[in-house]
């Protein structure tokens, strides 16, 4: 049997130890599994620090920083910024854990009901991030007016929300274009193999 | 060894037969065999923390191993197979008439073929069958009722009959 080891994509991205023989070594499979657990839990657990750092960060710098030369639109842009953090790291935690625990354990029928909602196209999911959209864009609007004196501040506000909403109209096509090529296949596919449960019935 | 190890071996001991029986009966190739027997490994170490013994581990260890192959064809949605060969055990539950269990090759590979025309949730069924699960034991892996399996099987086996007029079986 010829036992070169490799390693392999996993349906969640991960990788997982594959020996090129039919038996793969029982230790190295469990270390593989146990490397696999430990690297999500890491990557989760640094990206929640991430967002919880900056957080932090911002909020000492541009909201509660004593120093006289920040004025009233400085902390109000940074409490924008903070605030849009903080909802970006509980929406992440919430559809990190709805991803990360897809139970294979339960019957067919359940397994593929969960799955055709949790790749739905859904306008609540949208709706969640908004708030965070308009906080940023609350904050982005706020911190270029106040940078430069301007003449007409009706027509700049504007420009802001044109390309600052062009942007974001831009990422939510990409997000679409990303849904209908990786997830909308698997909803059909589960939504199908639902149907077929569902005969005779 | 930790708690989860050791579990997790004493399970691939005992039903490391079931999972490999499983994977060849689904898996369109040889290669995708080995590919999904990696990925019921990884499903069941995955699951391992959430096992409550509220059913069987057999039948806990059918579902996960039914799951990943569903999910698999679910990638590959017209590619997942029924694959039996004369050596298959219970081969006569999935026949037409059980009855009369003689089935030369020719037949066997008109067999192997409609049984590759069902669609996967069929296939699924017909190859827990193969593996001589219950009624009870199917409703509970695919999570339909009893009546319903029951409905299922013989609408197939009708099928097949149908399907194989004409010949010996």
């Amino acid at each position: 049997m010829n036992t070169t080891e490799t390693t392999a994509k996993n349906a969640n991205g991960g990788t997982r130890p594959v020996r090129n023989g039919n038996v793969p070594d029982m230790d190295t499979l469990i270390k593989g599994l146990q490397n696999e657990d430990t690297r999500n839990q890491k990557m989760t657990r640094n990206f929640k620090w991430f967002l919880t750092v900056m957080v932090v960060v911002y909020t000492l710098l541009m909201v509660v920083n004593p120093d006289r030369e920040l004025e009233w639109h400085h902390r109000l842009t940074g409490f924008c910024y903070v605030a849009a953090f903080a909802l970006f790291a509980l929406l992440f935690r919430k559809y990190n854990k709805e991803y990360s625990q897809v139970d294979y354990s339960v019957s067919s029928c359940e397994l593929f009901k969960a799955a055709a909602e949790r790749y739905k196209f859904k306008m609540s999911r949208l709706l969640s991030v908004l708030p965070s959209i308009l906080l940023i864009d609350a904050g982005l609007t706020i911190s270029f007016l106040f940078r430069r004196e301007s003449f007409n501040r009706v027509e700049d506000i504007f420009w802001i929300q044109l390309v600052y909403f062009s942007v974001m109209g831009l990422a939510f096509f990409a997000g679409y274009l990303i849904w209908r090529i990786r997830e909308k296949p698997l909803r059909d596919g589960a939504l199908k193999i639902l149907k077929d449960l569902n005969e005779d019935q | 060894m930790n708690h989860k190890e050791e579990l997790f071996k004493k399970t691939l001991e005992d039903n490391d037969e079931t999972i490999r029986r499983i994977c060849r009966y689904y898996a369109p190739s040889e290669e995708d065999r080995k590919d999904m027997y990696q990925e019921v490994l990884v499903n069941i170490w995955r699951s391992l923390d959430k096992f409550r013994r509220e059913s069987a581990i057999s039948t806990w260890i059918y579902r996960i191993a039914v799951n990943t192959a569903l999910s698999y064809a679910g990638r590959q949605y017209r590619l997942m197979k029924l694959n039996v060969d004369i050596d298959t055990p219970h081969l006569k539950k999935v026949l037409p008439d059980e009855n009369e269990f003689r089935i030369d090759e020719l037949q066997l590979q008109q067999l192997q073929d409609h049984l590759n025309r069902l669609n996967v949730i069929d296939k699924a069924i017909m190859g827990l069958v193969l593996d001589d699960l219950s009624m009870k034991e199917i409703a509970e892996v695919i999570g339909i009722t009893e009546q319903n399996v029951r409905v299922k099987i013989h609408r197939i086996k009708e099928h097949l009959k149908l399907q194989m007029k004409g010949g010996k079986v």
